[in-house]
């Protein structure tokens, strides 16, 4: 056997009976060998350690009714917020003493509170 | 194809041609089953093409995220895995690509370890990771299905969408290369 067609038998994983009698006497062949057999082992170990991370989880995108469930809900809080807030009964927020007159608001002079003794003790 | 049964939340097994159609009308649940059954095989072809842990979650997701909006295109006339494994392939090229453009200098390629020495002279994983880094995409992409994924010719071709015969010379082409590089790199470590 020629060393091209050992090889190409090696190089596609093939392990022929003429390979290895090839083999046995051709110290370049065997090197290739030996490397080919190195090189699998590591590719044996990426199988079994090239794994992702404990914490790796695949997201998939929200389902259209879910989105569109979601897009509802956003827009209806804010639509019902203001809806309770139109109908909540709404207290005065005018200020009393702006429509009493002025000489309401004063304290009664002494003459006025003697006047009023004084009417209350004639009745 | 595979047809393994899986377990689905009705409590029926149900096989794979079953979890696609279901896949397809829109059950999250089955296409989740489909996820647990690939991510590990397509982090790894992404790893392999990238070498990079975090970098090929993150393009995993978006192996994953790609087939389930283009789910409604897979007619089922190649294995659902090959389908799959194609989409991860050119994610990852296209990573790389990203990645080249965007700015090589601010993101430059997650330099590997040094080298834990092994009991056996095969390369570490982090040898091996850069040497596949060294091939061009065609053959990493080969080298990838064929020695860490263990796909058939027939698969890769499938993937690859290349003829039987081109996966052969390339194989052997990349698997010359890599063997090369990785004479070199023995060669160097004990001139050290």
């Amino acid at each position: 056997m020629h060393c091209d067609d050992a090889a190409r038998a090696l190089y596609a994983g093939e392990i022929l009976p003429d390979v290895e009698l090839h083999l046995s006497a051709c110290d370049e062949c065997r090197h290739l060998s030996d490397d080919l057999t190195q090189m699998n082992r590591a590719f044996a170990r990426a199988r079994t350690e090239w794994v992702p991370s404990p914490r790796f989880r695949v997201l998939l995108p929200l389902a259209p009714w879910r989105r569109l469930a979601i897009a509802a809900s956003l827009l209806v809080l804010p639509l019902a917020g203001w809806a309770v807030a139109s109908v909540w009964p709404s207290r005065p927020n005018y200020d009393v003493t702006a429509v009493l007159e002025p000489s309401a608001l004063a304290e009664p002079s002494d003459r006025e509170l003697l006047g009023t003794l004084f009417l209350e003790e004639t009745r | 194809m595979d047809t393994r049964p899986h377990q689905i939340p009705d409590g029926k097994p149900v096989q794979e041609p079953e979890l696609i159609r279901r896949s397809k009308s829109g059950s999250r649940e089955a296409f989740g089953q489909l996820v647990g059954r690939y991510q590990v095989p397509v982090y790894r072809v992404v790893r392999g093409m990238l070498g990079n842990p975090s970098e090929s979650e993150d393009v995993a997701q978006e192996v994953f995220l790609k087939a389930y909006a283009n789910l409604a295109k897979f007619r089922g006339e190649s294995g659902f895995f090959t389908w799959l494994y194609r989409i991860a392939v050119n994610e990852a090229l296209r990573a790389r690509k990203r990645r080249t453009f965007a700015n090589a200098d601010a993101l430059p390629e997650v330099e590997a370890p040094p080298p834990v020495p092994s009991e056996e002279d095969a390369p570490t994983l982090a040898t091996l990771e850069k040497l596949l880094r060294k091939l061009s995409d065609e053959f990493r992409s080969i080298v990838v299905l064929r020695d860490i994924e263990g796909l058939s010719y027939t698969e890769i071709a499938e993937t690859l969408e290349i003829p039987i015969g081109t996966v052969e010379s390339r194989l052997f082409r990349a698997r010359q290369e890599l063997r090369a590089l990785w004479r070199q790199s023995k060669e160097a470590k004990n001139a050290l």
